[in-house]
Order: structure tokens, then sequence, then C-alpha cells
């Protein structure tokens, strides 16, 4: 049985004008199921682009990453978006909630994707908002809530299709470090409860320290990986 | 499909002012269009009317040769029956034919008119007094005295335009001599007692022309029992070509040699013909309006797609399709188009109603009257399909149109728009 995600000799480069930026040189990592990694590293040592290599939004310039055994470093951009909607869960620093949809239909809206029946949809979002602490919040708009509250209901986003992986590339950054611990408790607890595997990005100690792996980065190589 | 018309409905709501602006954009073109498609249906109606009433009949009769020749009106190869005892024996036959509502024997003839001094050229037709009144229902078209008197003894009366009679000094009760050629290419001439005047409103017939009973334009004219041509309405104009080759086909099975042109108003050559033509060019402005209104959506589409550049970022990264992330933004285009085609219809539609209810007066909006094969005031035509089709075009060509302003939104890489944030 191979790993659920594996990454084998990453690289990616970027073109910039003239010059090309190694933002990845080369980078070999296993995650296995139910792990909760915390990538961190410099700002520039190519945490996002990682992220992102993984989370299928891009494809490396060199090497391979392996998704349920599944090469998807040549994949188009719509099988790209196939893998994306099926089997991966994405929370962003600056949250992305539509702002035109309320809590639960942003909770909803991957099912759509999924086409689930409206019955389906109703009971998983209510449970995983429920989850996540927001029942009674159905109803409210992005706007009529909290930056944490905001990240609660992206958190209930991504994880309301059970993806393979969630992904989450500084997810407190934009929080206050209490509701940022919140955000990350509520990460460990859905961990812990679900088995749902979580890699996320940080410059934040405090959310390092509450990470059961530790992937530092440096200048686009893994600097050390450690499991605590 | 659901959530995407739910989203696209959310969307349009979000800056109202943007959103009733492209709307309008698109009511004021279909306002336009509808009011024009209206207008310039009032305007073939009236020249349908006129024209074959006036001059083509939904189906016409004449002799091959003579056919050819029509606009000169040559008095040889005229309609003499089957075995030249005169047009009368084609009449029972036209009769009994199915659909066929009038048939108006006519003879034309061109004359230089002159009475006391003043001259005009006219163009005289000799009709059976009953059946030409059937056909145009001089009833109210006459300004002035009456109608031919009508019965077996017919009177030698002349009826005749009032641009005719006012410009030979004519009034009802007087009198004026034709002086015509014959077909025999002699001069003769016949006096006639103006019965009274006519107006039809179109200045082409009112300035021109001139009735006299059948009969004595063949004596006139020395044409024994014949007429030029027999003019033939039916129930209904759509089916004039079908009836014309029943007709034909009657007349030729009467006849060793056939020579009868029976030919439906849309086969013969003149105005009638450039309806269509006219109709297809005014498709070709219509759906130019509508394109140059619906620039007004594509802006607003590109705009849109700038602005949620983040969101758009979002939905791709979420797994949302192309071809879902397009059609998003085409639904929300096309609630637009919606909008603004149903506020367009409405308002045009009001207007395009009062309008053919009212009529507009070409003449006082040209300050003279208007030498053109309509009555002078034009009831623009009204109908259901104008408004259902004015408000389908709009829809769809502005959909259309915002498909290609959307495909931009597929084309954002969900790792470049959740970057630039
Ligand atoms: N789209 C891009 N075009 C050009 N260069 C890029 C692009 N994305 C990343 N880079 C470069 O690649 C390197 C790694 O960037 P990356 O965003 O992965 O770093 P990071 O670890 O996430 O940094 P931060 O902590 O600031 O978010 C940097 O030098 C960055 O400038
Ligand atoms: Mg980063």
């Amino acid at each position: 049985m191979g790993a659920l995600v594996s990454v084998l000799d990453l690289k990616k480069d970027y073109k910039v004008g003239e010059t090309v930026v190694h933002a990845l040189r080369g980078m070999d990592m296993e995650i296995e199921a139910g792990e909760f990694t915390a990538v961190a590293g410099p700002s520039g040592s190519g945490k996002s682009t990682l992220l992102n290599l993984i989370g299928c939004l891009d494809t490396p310039t060199e090497g391979k990453v392996l998704i349920n055994e599944n090469d998807v470093s040549h994949y188009s951009k719509k099988e790209l978006a196939n893998i994306r909607r099926e089997s991966i869960g994405f929370i962003f620093q600056t949250f992305n909630l539509i702002p035109i949809l309320s809590a639960f239909e942003n909770v909803a809206f991957p099912l759509s994707l999924l086409h689930w029946d409206s019955e389906k949809i109703q009971n998983n979002v209510n449970q995983i908002l429920k989850d996540v602490g927001l029942e009674g919040m159905e109803d409210r708009y992005p706007r009529e809530l909290s930056g944490g509250q905001q990240q609660r209901v992206a958190v209930a986003r991504a994880l309301v299709k059970e993806p393979t992986i969630i992904l989450a590339d500084e997810p407190t950054a934009n929080l206050d470090s209490n509701t940022g611990g919140d955000i990350l408790d509520l990460m460990r607890e859905l961990n812990e409860e679900k088995g749902a595997t979580f890699i996320f990005s940080t410059h934040d100690p405090m959310v390092m320290d509450r990470a059961r792996r530790l992937i530092n980065l440096k200048d686009g190589m893994i600097h050390s990986d450690e499991r605590k | 499909m659901r959530y995407i018309f739910k989203m696209a409905f959310r969307n349009i709501g979000r800056n109202k002012r943007r959103t009733m602006l492209s709307a309008i954009a698109i009511s004021i073109a279909i306002m336009v269009i509808l009011v024009m498609r209206g207008y310039i249906g009032g305007i073939i109606d009236s020249m349908f009317d006129s024209l074959t009433k006036v001059e083509s009949g939904h189906i016409k009769i004449s002799h091959n040769k003579y056919y050819e020749k029509q606009d000169m009106m040559p008095l040889e190869h005229m309609i003499d029956g089957f075995d030249g005892g005169g047009y009368q024996e084609l009449l029972p036959v036209l009769k009994s034919v199915e659909d066929v509502e009038i048939v108006a024997p006519r003879i034309k003839f061109g004359v230089l008119l002159s009475h006391s001094g003043k001259n005009s050229s006219a163009l005289g037709i000799g009709v059976e007094p009953e059946a030409e009144d059937r056909l145009i229902s001089f009833d109210n078209k006459m300004v002035d005295g009456g109608y031919l008197s009508t019965g077996s003894n017919s009177n030698r009366e002349i009826i005749m335009g009032k641009g005719l009679a006012s410009k030979l000094g004519l009034k009802t009760g007087e009198k004026i001599t034709i002086l015509a050629r014959t077909a025999y290419d002699s001069l003769r001439g016949m006096t006639f007692t103006v019965s009274g005047t006519f107006s039809f409103g179109i200045s082409a017939i009112d300035d021109k022309l001139f009735y006299i009973p059948i009969g004595f334009a063949q004596r006139l004219l020395e044409m024994g029992q014949n007429a030029s041509e027999i003019i033939i309405m039916v129930n209904k104009p759509e089916n004039a070509e079908e009836i014309s080759e029943k007709i034909k086909s009657q007349i030729d099975s009467k006849m060793d040699d056939p020579y009868y042109a029976v030919v439906p108003w849309n086969k013969q050559e003149g105005m009638l013909s450039m309806f269509s033509v006219a109709t297809n060019i005014y498709s070709f402005i219509y759906l130019f309006l509508l394109v140059l209104a619906s620039t007004v959506i594509i802006n607003t589409t590109m705009m849109v797609i700038y602005e949620r550049m983040k969101e758009i970022g979002t939905i791709g990264a979420l797994g949302m399709s192309s071809g879902q992330i397009i059609l998003l933004f085409v639904v929300e285009a096309m609630l637009i188009s919606v909008i603004g085609s149903f506020i367009g219809m409405v308002v045009g539609g009001g207007i395009d109603f009062i309008l053919s209810e009212v009529g507009i007066n070409l003449q006082k909006l040209s300050g003279g009257s208007v030498d053109f094969m309509t009555t002078d005031i034009i009831y623009p035509r009204f109908d259901f399909s104008i408004l259902i089709g004015s408000f389908i075009f709009g829809v769809v060509v502005a959909t259309v149109v915002s498909y290609f302003p959307s495909r931009r939104a597929a084309k954002i890489e969900p790792v470049e728009a959740l970057r630039s944030v």
C-alpha cells in the first residue's frame, strides 16, 4: 500500500522575465492518511508552491505528485479540476467565501458541483456546520460573520465532501492568535474524530506546535521533517 | 444547474445600477425594434392593401403577351374569352373556383385629359362598377358626389381622384370629354359627367386615376367585348399562389392553345415582390441594433469578471468546470437581457399599440403629400407575435453575445486568481 500522497523529486520553476526562479528544487515526501502536517519555512521557501502542486492547482516542472497512487503531474486542466472537485478540500488564508451565498449555501456549493441530491446535501451540511460550531448561523451571509466564523464556514466547506486531503495555505494568517488557535484546534479535532488528512502551511510557531508532523522548508528543499 | 441560476440571479443584484443600465440598453433597442417593426409592418400592410386593390390583385389574369408589356398598357392582346366571345366567358369559371371572393375585370389605358385649358396625364380604368366597388369599397373613399351608378344601364359617368380633378379644375356634375387612341390607332372622343371625386389618401393614385364603366371604355377604345385584365381577390392572400394554379388549370382546360397568364401577387414584378427583400434588410438592421445594445452587456460582463477574480479563482479551485463557469456568466447576462427585453417589450408594445390605434400621419410629419404607395396615415401593425418575437430575439441575441466575454472567466487560472488578492 502506497501513501495517500507521494511527492517524488518534485521541482517547480517560475520564469520571471529573463530569470528563472527555482521555487522547488527537488522534494520527496509521503503523507499518510490521517496525518496532521504543518509545512513551515521562511517566506519564499516554497510552501505555497508545494501546497498548490499537491492540491492539483498547478503542475510541476519536473518530478511527480501521486494522489492515491495516481500520477497527477501531467493531468490536463480539466482532469485537475475533476480531481480537485472530488478529492481535495481547500481552506484559504482570506477565507474566500462566496459573498452571495449564505453559510449553508457556501458549504453546500462543493456538493452541488458533485450533483448530490438535496436531501443528502441538507443533512451533511447541517451536520458539518454543527461540527464547526456554527449551528444557528446557517442563513447568515459572509459579511454578517466574523473572520473566525468565516474561516469555520470555510473549514466546513473543505470537509463536507470528505475529501482525500485538505490543504490550507496559512489558514490563520488573517486571524488574531486566539481565533487562529481556535481554528487550529477545530482542524485538529476534525482530524482526530473524522480521520481527515490535513496539510497546512504557516509562519506561526503556535500553529506549528499544534501540528503532529512538521516539515520545514528552506530554499525550495526539505530542511527537516519530524513527527511528534 | 439550479445553483447556477440561483447564483446568477443573486449576482445581478450585486450592482443594481449597473444591471439596470445594461437592461435599459437592451430595452431601448427592443423598444426601437418593436416600434420599427410595427411601423414598417403598417406601411407594408397599407402598401399591400393599396397595391393589391389598385394594381396587382391577389391574382391577376391577362394575356401572356399583354402581361409582358403591361406597363405600357398596350391595347392589343386582350382577354377575349375562350374563343373570341369576350371576357365575360371567363367570369363563371373564375367565380366557381373555391376561395375566390371577388372577380373584377378592367381595361387600363393612359390618356391626356384636358379641361378648360388645363391638362393632365391620367390613368383610366374601365370597370364593372359593382365588382370594383366590392373590391375597393368606394363608400369611404368618395370625397364629393357619388360613385358610378350601378345596375344594367350605366350612364356615361366618371369618377376621378380629387388631385386629378383639382388639377383640371373639374367639379362634380361637370362634363369632360376624353380623347383616346383606340385599339385601331384612331382617335376617338367621348363625353362623361363627373359623378364624384375620391381619395385613397395616396397621392400617386389621387392625382392620376379615374374610373369609367367598362362598357364605355370598350366603345371608346374600340375593344369589342374584351378586357385588358381580370383582378381576383381571394380569402387569404397567402394562398394566392395555390389558387392561381387551380385557376390556370381550369382556364387552360377550356382552351386548345392557352394564352392567359395567371399570376399571384408575390410573383408579379414591382413593389410587392420587394417586400420580402425589404423585410430581410430590416432584419439585419434589427440585429445590428441589438448587437450594438449588447455591447453594454459585453462591457458589464468584462467588468464583472475583473471584479470577481478572486471568486472565480475560488470556485475554480473548488473544481467548478470551465463550462459551468462560462455558464454562470452567460446566465447572468441572460437574466439581464430578460429584464431588458421585457421592459422593452412592454414599453415598446404600449407605444406600438397606441400608434396602431391613433395612426401616424405622414402628411403632417413630412409637411406635404407623400408620393408613395401608402395612405397618408399609417397604422402600425400591432400583434403579439411581434411582441413575443422581439422579446425572444432580444434574449437570444444578448445571451449569445455574452458568451464571448464570458469565455475569459474560464481562462482564469485559479492559482493566479488566488495569488492576485
Ligand atoms: N507565479 C509565480 N511566478 C513567479 N514566481 C513565483 C510564483 N509563485 C511563486 N514564485 C516564487 O517562488 C518562490 C516560492 O514562492 P512561494 O509562494 O511558494 O513561497 P512561500 O513559502 O509560500 O512564501 P510565503 O511565506 O511568503 O507565502 C518565491 O521566490 C516566489 O517569488
Ligand atoms: Mg505562501
